[in-house]
């Protein structure tokens, strides 16, 4: 199949999961021998070509924070107006793109800073079929006025450039975007996230001793429940343990750091920096337990499951995405997203009421069997080429297109214009 | 097993005015709705929501609609447009047409335009004319509405 990825970001200029997922399905479809091209926006960061990658695209960059800061509300609606609505410039650049490589499918994965419905009503308008991979409420996001009322009827307005196929790691993401946006749910098929990382010998199973415990994400920031966690280990020193050592894989910008000391864990909580996915797999089989103390609102995140691959028990969040697909007491521990709860369920495993051991080898044998990449691509094969059959004829040149974009793209600011005067 | 066969359903045009539906404009849409087989939803923006059917074939809805500082916008525009065959602006520098344009022309359903007097708004700046199917003189009679109508039409049902 010919198959054109279209994603706002693409490594090595990554923000999180998202677009490493998106990079390890690429290379996993060109190793089965599709014609793969990305299209994705030029980067941040200085990156090496490669060559099935166009970084072409403008972003509207909504993720890094320092360009975030000092922002007026009026500065956060235009960002947000151009990172979710239209860009004409992208559309262009998305029209010569299909006029030269003439995909079978596009495969869309975040659209959050591209002007994503721009992007979507040109696909709709040149009868291009798509499938989209969600691990974020991105249409959502998309559909969203900045100023609360009217996102409903923004959702429904836009409702035909959703005609499209989806895959979606967890239930719950889709129904916090169904909550908004008129997306099908016959159109979704539930997808996990995966792992590929290479399986690293353990050197030990927990059976007393120091707790070793890890957690990481592309940015350590207090959805991710960092602070809570932070809170945890307070506690435990409270009850009188001091056999563990938390690990902090990540960027941050929060200051955490003054938080530890403030509570006096310095010889407890050590934060680790950034550290690519292999890396990172080779510290999970040295740990014990990988907290995951996320907000409920987490479409899934791949780390646990890295961290379950090597035998390294997930403690989550009771109620977010990844939960959905392991089952506690099984293959993972959960908790409420407390601090108090956390530090409890460390508790027991420091007290060896928790068999860590026995948890560790059945999470890591369930994620190699179900949750490897080698045995989700077939689904992800057959997602596109469903998608791939609900071609149709276009409904005009590309120039009306791209018309029809700058249209969309004035209308816009119109809204914002208005805004402004009110 | 052959399958019973359908009424023709009737071809559907939405007027759209950004300012008050006047008498003469309603006395066109009934003379163009007058044969069967065509009706006509005049639809026009203001502070309540309303729809009555004022004769055969004919219709007046209201949508409620925020008066931005470029004029009234209502987004429940694009779901009017969504279920009509053709799309008649009679104001095209209105943000409201540009809005309709927009809805019309993603769904594929033709968009006919009255030549403003004064070309302005987003209709002059981007040339939205281009968009339109056909462009008709203001003041044109139901009869020649009914021509072009059938024109576009007929040529979007080649197309298809």
């Amino acid at each position: 199949m010919k198959i054109l990825v279209v994603s706002n970001l693409y490594p090595p200029d990554v923000m999180g999961g998202y677009e490493l997922g998106c990079r390890q399905v690429v290379e996993a479809l060109l190793r089965k021998g599709h014609d793969v091209q990305v299209l994705t926006t030029v980067p941040r960061v200085p990156v090496r070509p490669l060559p099935q990658v166009c970084r072409v695209f403008h972003l509207a960059d909504v993720y890094t924070p320092q360009l975030q800061e000092g922002l007026s509300p009026l500065g956060h609606v235009l960002r947000h107006a151009d990172a979710c609505w239209v860009r004409a410039f992208n559309v262009q650049v998305l029209l010569e793109h299909l006029a030269e490589f003439t995909p079978d499918v596009v495969y869309l994965w975040n659209l959050v800073g591209l002007g994503g419905l721009g992007l979507l009503g040109c696909l709709h308008h040149q009868g291009v079929p798509w499938l989209w991979h969600l691990m974020d409420k991105t249409p959502r996001d998309l559909c969203t006025l900045p100023w609360e009322p009217g996102s409903e009827q923004l959702g429904s307005a836009m409702a035909p450039l959703l005609d499209g196929l989806y895959l979606a790691c967890s239930c719950r993401l889709v129904e916090e975007i169904q909550r908004h946006v008129p997306l099908p749910s016959s159109a979704v098929t539930l997808l996990p996230n995966w792992v590929v990382a290479p399986l690293w010998r353990r050197r030990r199973w927990y059976a007393g001793g120091v707790l070793r415990i890890a957690t990481a994400a592309g940015h350590l920031c207090r959805e991710k429940g960092i602070d809570m966690l932070i809170d945890a280990a307070g506690l435990l020193r409270q009850y009188g343990y001091d056999k563990f050592f938390m690990a902090l894989f990540g960027r941050t910008d929060d200051d955490f750091s003054r938080l530890v000391q403030a509570r006096g864990l310095q010889e407890h909580v050590h934060f680790a920096g950034f550290l690519e996915q292999d890396e990172l797999a080779r510290h999970y089989a040295d740990c014990d337990v990988f907290a995951f103390p996320t907000w409920p609102r987490e479409p899934f995140g791949f780390a646990p499951l890295e961290a379950a691959a090597q035998g390294c028990v997930p403690l989550i969040t009771d109620d977010c995405g990844i939960g959905e697909w392991l089952v506690h007491g099984v293959h993972c521990l959960k908790a409420p997203r407390v601090a108090a709860a956390f530090a409890d369920a460390f508790a027991d495993i420091l007290r060896g009421r928790t068999e860590l051991a026995r948890l560790g080898r059945r999470a890591a044998a369930v994620v190699a069997e179900e949750f490897h990449l080698r045995r989700l691509l077939p689904r992800i094969e057959a997602a596109l080429r469903q998608a791939a059959e609900r071609q149709r004829p276009a409904l005009g040149l590309p120039e009306e297109a791209y018309h029809l974009a700058l249209l969309g793209e004035k209308l816009g600011g119109a809204l914002v214009q208005d805004l402004v005067a009110c | 097993m052959n399958s019973l066969p359908q009424p023709l359903s009737p071809t559907r045009i939405v007027w759209l005015t950004a300012g008050s539906v006047t008498g003469p404009l309603l006395e066109s849409a009934v003379e163009l709705a007058s044969p069967p087989g065509l009706s006509v939803v005049v639809v026009s923006q203001g502070e309540k929501w309303s729809r009555k059917r004022v004769a055969p074939g004919v219709t007046m809805q209201v949508l409620v609609s925020p008066q931005l500082a470029q004029g009234p916008l209502s987004w429940d525009l694009a779901g009017v447009v969504a279920r009509c065959d053709l799309v008649h602006l009679f104001d095209p520098c209105s943000l409201s047409a540009a809005l309709a344009l927009l809805a019309a022309r993603l769904r594929g359903i033709p968009v006919v335009a009255t030549c403003p007097a004064v070309s302005a708004g987003l209709w002059a700046a981007l040339d939205l004319r281009r968009l339109a199917a056909w462009v008709v003189p203001g003041g044109a009679s139901a009869a020649e509405l009914s021509d072009v109508y059938r024109m576009v039409l007929a040529t979007r049902r080649e197309a298809a």
